[in-house]
């Protein structure tokens, strides 16, 4: 990678909770480059959201958020600011629109309050964007609320909402899992499309292997809070370095195979206690004495994996 | 469309536990009525596990509703065990249908109610309708929660302590306590991580082997029924638009709508 766009180097995000403070971002680094889109992929509750959500400066007051180096083309994020050119779609697109307000209105709110359009110009932009989200008739449907909308079409529209604010980083945050397979396939090339024409960066957040395994440069596979294995995508799904990423891809049901599905049995551990060694090793199948005692080095590399079986920094077999 | 035969079923040949026979619902009424199930046909034999594909709003929960009584259907037949179900279930026919069918449902947190243990969970069914003693059922719930890899200290605990995949065994415990033939699944691992979906299909498998059970297996992840399924149903605006043996549907889908439901799944496909 030449230069990275978005640059973070020890991310930590830790959260106040009733029941004490969870250590929900452990020590992140991440890089994506222009036009480049990283996956994010983990289960729920390793953090990934929390990350997105500390570069758009979305976390609550309470949360605490360090980092040593946090910048997006040279400026620096994590100041408590609104990211101009950073937009975010969400999981569920219902809950991404106000349900009063015209769906148009509120794809030309960021037009008219980031971008200085007036009212006209910015509705002769927003039916463009619509178009441009393959949503027919779309001076019609600019008036409609997001109720007369079907799921796909509201989470193009919502994309027409995050293009509106002309970012040129684009977090998704599983914005296909409410969808069908066959409106997922569809968001997907659009997003596909636009990431070209645009030469945006993306930080596409998800716990399917399978759906970014078409659509993604680079894979960044999250545990407990902690990036452990970082790869271009083959390189991820051809030769997972990391236990748990191969852990994951065996749970996943393969072409002509009635072969068992290898489920990987017990539970993340609790953040608010963090385990001071490798946070997998208690469900590792290969953990070894050293795994319980001292965290494994982060080995910097093409294709980079946080675990002691690879302390040699040789990761392919 | 394709003939349903030529397909080795698994278990007894050919017994017949479910019959659906040109089943219609409408959702309204007069000129507003729209119709979910358009003359639907599905047979479900004693050990199989069927799946049924198809994207939101194309009937599958409807049916499967319609199946175990919780809506009335309008015209059509039912047939279980060549008992022919009524249109509209009382609360007698609920209590003798329970005995024989079950079902699990997507979101298994909203499934349970938070207010009850899981222990009143597992034994209301029990304790509707059982002539075991109070000291049996709850050996049996102890032993339900143990297959299910979940502690006998778990039955004083409540639903939200739990995690996703521990709750939706929670769901298949409850279901299956009372030893029903057919267990009808509604997306049951659509709220669910990858690794725990796999924790799930697995048990559901050994279940099928370990009890007979049948299943009707909903969903849209196409390469997990491949893999879990014996025959599949596609279904597209209220028709069953394609079925028959898993691999012979989706190796060589016929319909344009199996082609492009297969088309669009993402891997491993």
């Amino acid at each position: 990678m030449s230069h990275p766009a978005l640059q973070i180097e020890a991310l930590s995000v830790t959260l106040p909770t009733a029941r004490g403070i969870v250590h929900a971002v452990r020590n992140v680094n991440l890089a994506i480059a222009a036009g480049e889109m990283l996956a994010l992929v983990g289960e729920s509750g390793c953090g990934k959201s929390v990350t997105a959500q500390a570069i758009m400066g979305l976390l609550p007051d309470s949360a605490r958020t360090h980092a040593h180096t946090a910048l997006f083309n040279k400026q620096p994020l994590l100041t408590g600011k609104y990211q101009k050119n950073i937009a975010m779609i969400f999981q569920n697109p219902m809950a991404t629109f106000n349900p009063v307000l015209t769906i148009g209105y509120q794809i030309a709110e960021p037009l008219r309050l980031l971008h200085g359009y007036s009212r006209k110009d910015a509705e002769h932009e927003t039916v463009r964007l619509l178009e441009r989200m393959q949503i027919a008739d779309a001076r019609q449907k600019s008036l409609r609320y997001a109720h007369e909308f079907s799921g796909g079409m509201l989470q193009r529209a919502a994309i027409a909402m995050a293009l509106a604010c002309k970012p040129e980083l684009l977090i998704a945050d599983e914005p296909t899992t409410a969808l069908d397979v066959s409106t997922q396939a569809e968001v997907m090339a659009l997003l596909t499309e636009l990431r070209v024409e645009k030469n945006l960066s993306m930080l596409f957040i998800t716990h399917d292997l399978g759906l970014v395994s078409h659509h993604a440069d680079r894979i960044a596979v999250m545990y407990a809070g902690e990036i452990i294995e970082t790869a271009s995508t083959s390189s991820v799904l051809d030769n997972p370095a990391h236990p748990y990423t191969r852990a994951l891809l065996a749970a996943l049901p393969i072409r002509h195979s009635n072969a068992r599905l290898a489920a990987l049995e017990g539970s993340p551990p609790d953040l608010r206690f963090p385990p001071p060694a490798c946070a997998f090793a208690e469900r590792c199948a290969k953990a070894m004495p050293i795994c319980i005692q001292q965290s494994p080095p982060v080995v910097e590399q093409h294709h980079a994996a946080r675990c002691w079986l690879h302390n040699t920094g040789h990761t392919h077999e | 469309m394709r003939p349903v035969v030529g397909c080795t079923i698994r278990g007894t040949h050919m017994n017949k536990l479910l019959r659906i026979e040109k089943l219609v619902k409408h959702f309204g009424h007069g000129k507003k009525a729209v119709t979910v199930l358009n003359h639907v046909d599905l047979d479900i034999h004693a050990g199989e596990i069927v799946g049924l594909a198809g994207e939101s709003g194309s009937g599958k929960s409807t049916l499967a509703r319609c199946i175990a009584g919780l809506h009335s259907y309008d015209s059509g037949a039912v047939y279980f065990q060549d008992a022919l179900l009524p249109k509209k279930f009382s609360a007698v026919d609920f209590c003798q249908q329970a005995k024989k069918l079950q079902m699990i449902f997507q979101d298994p947190l909203s499934s349970l109610n938070p207010r009850l243990t899981i222990g009143d969970i597992l034994l209301e069914p029990l304790r509707l309708n059982s002539d075991l003693s109070a000291e049996m059922q709850e050996q049996l719930a102890i032993q339900w929660l143990q297959r299910m890899s979940l502690k006998s200290s778990d039955l004083s605990r409540y639903p939200h302590s739990f995690s996703g995949g521990q709750l939706q065994r929670i769901g298949i415990a409850r279901a299956l306590i009372r030893q029903p033939q057919l267990l009808i699944c509604d997306e049951p691992i659509s709220a669910l991580d990858v690794s725990v979906q796999a924790q799930i299909i697995n048990l559901l498998k050994d279940l099928r082997d370990e009890l007979g059970l049948t299943l009707l297996f909903i969903g849209h992840d196409l390469a997990m029924m491949r893999y879990l399924c014996d025959r599949v149903a596609v279904m597209h605006q209220g028709e069953i638009v394609e079925q028959g043996c898993t691999t012979d549907v989706l190796e060589h889908p016929q319909h344009a709508y199996t082609r492009k439901l297969v088309n669009s799944s993402p891997i491993f496909l």
